[in-house]
């Protein structure tokens, strides 16, 4: 049987090029709304009431909850669900197969939202709040560990690869970076070890290596 | 990994989803296969052999070849 030498670079270009400008674009577009957010509210304002890291996790419980509401547009309709270039070769079977993941991973995309709204939001001083926030958080916990355990069932080994990779990669980083981080704190060198920005930090790096572990595989 | 899944998928009239439904996976990961993205798991690569009724060498291209010493 003969092998016909297929011409994979320019393709491998495209996708590149594809994933570039789709960052440019994003961060064009971050850019843009931060200028905009401080017309507004006043980033000044914002960052004298809370800290640098309850800022930065407020903004990406706004971040998770959008994309979970575009997730659960997704799973609620085959036309949205086709929009994404990846599906667009999807057939009725597929959406119907998708449905159920996407509803899932969408709800506990909110619940993450809502774990980082309330770490960002929740006030120390406040102590009836407080621990209504701490088992609020626990609930959530508990409620997406169980739909990602339902969702790592009805993975292929396409999915459980995606994340068992993400998972690795993020944990050598977030070791080293965490490890450098406390030694700095611990040796006096003026850092603060703040636990919000480590869930922060931790956070930023899972999702920046799940997604561009999403892309490299094609599913983006 | 360099493969023919694709022209032996084609050759046998189905689309992705369809080759992805009767081996027991997501279209997304018979995309991924196809566009040289992602190489599957032996027993997935097995099943695949078996479904077009082929050995596994035709469907995966492996360049690597033995230096001497190692033959």
């Amino acid at each position: 049987m003969t092998i016909e030498q297929k011409p994979v670079d320019e393709p491998k270009k495209r996708n590149r090029t594809k994933f570039v400008l789709q960052m440019v674009v994003g961060g064009a577009i971050g850019w843009f709304s931060m200028i905009a957010l401080d017309r507004l509210v006043g980033l000044d304002q914002l960052f004298v009431v809370m800290s640098g890291a309850a800022v930065i996790a407020l903004t990406m419980a706004i971040i998770f909850c959008l994309i979970g509401l575009i997730v659960l547009a997704m799973s609620s309709n085959r036309t949205i669900f086709m929009l994404n270039q990846s599906n667009r070769n999807a057939e009725a079977s597929e959406f119907d197969n998708m449905k159920p993941l996407l509803f899932w991973s969408a709800i506990c995309m909110m619940m993450y939202a809502a774990i980082m709204a309330i770490l960002a939001l929740a006030n120390p001083a406040d102590q009836g709040p407080q621990l209504l926030s701490f088992w609020g958080i626990i609930a959530l916990m508990i409620g997406q560990t169980a739909i990602t355990w339902h969702l790592w069932n009805r993975y292929d080994e396409l999915y459980r690869d995606v994340t068992k990779e993400s998972c690795a990669v993020t944990f050598a980083f977030v070791e080293f970076g965490l490890i450098v981080w406390a030694a700095a704190a611990i040796c006096g060198l003026g850092i603060a070890f703040d636990p919000l920005a480590v869930i922060v930090a931790m956070t930023g790096v899972y999702w920046t290596v799940a997604i561009w572990f999403t892309v490299r595989r094609g599913m983006a | 990994m360099e493969n023919r899944l694709k022209d032996l998928r084609t050759a046998h009239g189905w689309s992705q989803s369809e080759l992805a439904y009767r081996l027991g996976v997501s279209r997304q990961t018979i995309n991924a296969v196809e566009t040289d993205k992602y190489d599957p798991s032996l027993p997935l690569a097995l099943r695949m052999a078996k479904l077009f009724g082929v050995a596994v060498d035709t469907i995966f291209i492996d360049h690597w070849m033995p230096s001497k010493g190692e033959e």
